[in-house]
């Protein structure tokens, strides 16, 4: 069974889920273009984070590099002019140690050229010492006398060293730079010294773009034993030009195919020119960029899951509060729709409050809407008409049935006191004849309920014929007449004919004869009756029946017609009437096409005219 | 016992009026409201049968106004109208019984007696006074061991001495209640019953029942009245015969 507020709550819901998606997907949309420009943005904000750092630990590698290298460079200098002073003030020089002496008897053995001066700090393997620092294979200085500070670190003695070397311990931390270095001079840039042992890398010098003091050159080369690396030559100088007094020779070749090419080391002139070639793994390098790429993985990862959830809770939160909105408008929904619909509960209460004892409809006009007010007009009329009818239909079987057991009592009655006791044949006649005369009556009260019944049931067959109305009144007349002189009233016939019409004669015969007995009934002895026929202005026919009986009010008048309906109860007696014979006669005329008319003065008379078709 | 039957359909008083007289009601008739007011407010009726659809005034009306009158006569309405708001309303307006059209005369007549009883305040429609047990519902009288037959004039006598038997009652109440309206009161109609009963009742028995009293009228004995002797009853009787000679 459909229900006006499960229906209009179901529609409601619809609409409201469909307005709540619709502003779900809008907001999902919308936060989610939000989020992802601000998940975009951090990640150009990391990535070029990321990309600076990247470049921050290249510089920090590069500079590094230099820093080192300049630190040897530095070194190398103060080392070196150390024993040019030496050199330069031999008589100053006190005694020397047997150390000392011996030291010079190696010296002068060696080369007196200073052919190369070279660094070499092995790469992890190649370097057993550890945190050291040797500058050694100094050559070719005519009067050194370079201190040797010996190999006290471990360095693989044995041998003579025949070089100036120079010890520099903790000079460097080289703990974390297993780093290599290569020292070339400008003098003999194709020939690096090697202390024994190590091996040497032996990388050719390419001094190109290096003019100046402190110019560097970054380069990222592949070491077959070492592998990608990034070697960084720097020039340093020495020296004063006085100093060195001759121009180193050109020439010295240099492995093929390594270093720039055609580089001979420039030689400025003006001093002695010291190229540190630094070697360091890139993988250092690509550790730390490895690690920040991860780092920046993670952030990323980050950013996109610190989004996704942002997003999450987002269509969470939407979601939780659609479910409230949703929820909160049902409940409400439903009450609001209940508090609308009360006027129609109301409505629907009154009329279930509606019976066949009660046809009142029990409730206010205020209660109601405007919607409603129609219905329940309307439905005040129709119940009005129904309670009209209803009563109309009681009262026609109380009258009904009052008729029919009134001449039965009186039939039983007659019946009972007949059968009480033993009776003479005259006395049992009386009996019968009185029964009799109660079953005509019963008879004919019976036939008049039942004329009415098919009237009602609209069973009544009008078989229309030609007829001339005014025999029919001459034949009425000579039926009424006896009847009336018997009652002392004078019986007047003024009948204009032949006046045909096509009509029922049948019909119209009940209805004259039932107006004439009327007027015989209610009339007065001495009185007079006039029966007058004419033919009608637009043809048809006319038919009056006056008497100058009891007559009637106004207020009877209206009430003739009515079933049931006596003027006078008190002539029931006679038994003939029973109030339905003009409620016969008006549905006879009626169905005959004709009009009823009435007009009557109380105490002077009665005159019915009846007016017909052609 | 008489009653007033108000009634405006001729076949019926007819009928009625003859089977009440054979069951020893007086009965007087009226067809119209009017005229039962008049006779209801002139004479002692016992039960009046009443319509309520009649000419001039309704049964109803008229039920109404007797009531506010102070006129306590049984009513009992006999209507064609049976629906349960017309009971209602014919009991209300101060109806006694209501019996609706068509009716069977026995429940009509049994009906009249209950209500003839209940104005006697009696309940039981045994009387007995010492050896006589009048059956006012059998309507028959017995003495000792022996059925007494009765008219109905003299049964009608004998229940309404019965109904007020220890006391008095007058020529006039027995002629009030006993004729109808056409009866010719002659002045010793009453006597010409009471000695017919006497013959009926009381002789050949030792005590006699019905008393005269002189100057007033008759009594039947009462049923704690045992002391009176038969000789003083003898004697009333030989004076309530007295005026009947004259």
């Amino acid at each position: 069974m459909p229900s006006l507020r499960r229906s209009l709550i179901a529609y409601f819901l619809v609409l409201l889920g469909l307005a709540l998606l619709a502003y779900a997907i809008v907001i999902d949309r919308f936060a989610h273009e939000t989020l992802r420009a601000r998940q975009d943005s951090e990640t150009k904000r990391i990535d070029e984070e990321h990309d600076r750092n990247v470049q921050d630990a290249e510089e920090k590698f590069n500079e590094q590099m230099f820093a080192h290298a300049r630190t040897l460079g530095l070194q190398l200098r103060q080392v070196y002019q150390g024993i040019t002073q030496e050199a330069q003030q031999p008589q100053q020089r006190r005694p020397l140690t047997p150390e000392q002496l011996q030291a010079q008897e190696i010296q002068k053995r060696v080369p007196r050229q200073f052919d190369a001066l070279m660094v070499a700090l092995a790469f992890g393997d190649m370097n057993p010492v550890g945190p050291s620092f040797v500058l050694q294979g100094i050559t070719g200085y005519r009067n050194s006398r370079t201190a040797l500070f010996g190999s006290a670190l471990g360095w693989p003695t044995g041998t003579p060293i025949n070089t100036t070397a120079i010890r520099v311990q903790q000079s460097f931390d080289l703990s974390d730079h297993p780093d290599y270095f290569q020292i070339h001079t400008n003098l003999s840039p194709s020939k690096p010294i090697l202390p024994k042992g190590v091996k040497s890398l032996d990388l050719p010098l390419d001094t190109s773009g290096l003019s100046e003091p402190n110019d560097t050159r970054y380069e990222d080369i592949d070491i077959p034993q070492v592998g990608h690396v990034r070697r960084l030559v720097y020039r340093s100088f020495i020296n004063t030009p006085s100093f060195w007094g001759r121009t180193p020779q050109p020439g010295g070749g240099r492995p093929p195919g390594v270093g720039a090419p055609g580089g001979r080391p420039p030689n400025t002139g003006d001093g002695q020119a010291v190229y540190v070639q630094y070697l360091r793994k890139l993988s250092e390098l690509d550790d730390i960029k490895t690690a920040q790429q991860s780092n920046l993985d993670v952030l990323l990862a980050l950013i996109e899951a610190e989004t996704r959830e942002s997003h999450e809770r987002l269509r969470i939160r939407v979601a939780g509060i659609a479910g409230l909105t949703f929820v909160a408008l049902f409940v409400g929904g439903w009450f609001i729709i209940g508090i609308g619909l009360s006027p129609l509960r109301k409505l629907t209460t009154a009329v279930s409050r509606v019976n066949e004892r009660d046809f009142r409809l029990n409730m206010e006009r205020t209660d109601l809407t405007v919607e409603l007010l129609p219905i329940h007009d309307k439905l005040n009329q129709s119940l009005d008409a129904l309670r009209i009818a209803f009563e109309r239909e009681k009262e026609a079987i109380a009258d009904i049935s009052h008729e029919l057991r009134t001449p039965v009592a009186g039939l039983l009655a007659t019946l009972d006191v007949a059968l009480r006791r033993p009776r003479t044949a005259e006395q049992y006649q009386k009996a019968l004849e009185e029964c009799r005369a109660i079953s005509k009556q019963l008879a004919h009260l019976v036939e008049r309920v039942m004329t009415l019944a098919y009237l009602d049931a609209d069973q009544t067959q009008v078989t229309r014929t030609e007829t001339d109305a005014a025999a029919l009144a001459e034949g009425c007349a000579s039926i009424i007449r006896p009847l009336s002189e018997s009652q002392s009233v004078t019986f007047n016939t003024d009948i204009d004919g032949p006046t045909t019409l096509d009509t029922d004669p049948h019909k119209l015969r009940e209805v004259m004869i039932n107006l004439l007995h009327n007027a015989v009934e209610y009339n007065r002895p001495g009185g007079q009756i006039d029966l007058r026929v004419r033919p009608g202005h637009g043809g048809g026919a006319v038919v009056e029946v006056a008497d100058t009986g009891i007559g009637m009010t106004a207020e009877v008048q209206a009430k003739i017609f009515e079933r049931f309906y006596r003027a006078d109860p008190s002539r029931t007696q006679t038994g003939v009437h029973a109030g339905l014979g003009l409620a016969i006669v008006k549905e006879y005329v009626n169905r005959l096409g004709g009009t009823i008319a009435v007009e009557s003065k109380l105490g002077q008379g009665t005159t019915f005219r009846v007016t017909l078709p052609a | 016992m008489r009653i007033l039957l108000v009634e405006d359909q001729i076949p019926l008083i007819k009928a009625l009026r003859q089977g009440l007289e054979e069951e020893g009601f007086a009965v007087d008739t009226s067809t119209d409201g009017e005229d039962a007011d008049g006779k209801a407010r002139t004479t002692p009726y016992d039960v009046i049968v009443l319509d309520i659809q009649l000419p001039k005034v309704d049964g109803l009306t008229l039920l109404k106004r007797w009531r506010s009158a102070g006129i306590n006569t049984h009513v009992l309405m006999l209507t064609a109208r049976g629906t349960t708001e017309d009971k209602i309303a014919g009991l209300d307006s101060g109806a006694d019984d209501y019996l609706t059209k068509p009716f069977e005369l026995d429940e009509l007549l049994a009906r009249l007696r209950a209500l003839i009883r209940r104005g006697h305040q009696k309940k039981d429609p045994l009387i007995k006074v010492h050896d006589l047990v009048i059956d006012t519902a059998a309507r028959s009288v017995s003495r000792g061991s022996k059925k007494i037959s009765l008219t109905p004039r003299e049964y009608a006598l004998l229940e309404f001495l019965a109904f007020h038997s220890g006391t008095v009652v007058t020529r006039t109440m027995i002629w009030e209640h006993l004729y109808d309206e056409y009866d010719e009161n002659t002045s010793n109609v009453v006597d010409v019953y009471i000695r017919y009963l006497r013959n009926k009742i009381d002789k050949g028995y030792e005590n006699a029942l019905i008393l005269t009293k002189w100057g007033e009228g008759y009594m039947l004995r009462g049923a704690d009245d045992l002391d009176t002797p038969a000789e003083e009853a003898a004697v009333e009787v030989a004076k309530a015969e007295k005026p009947k000679k004259k």
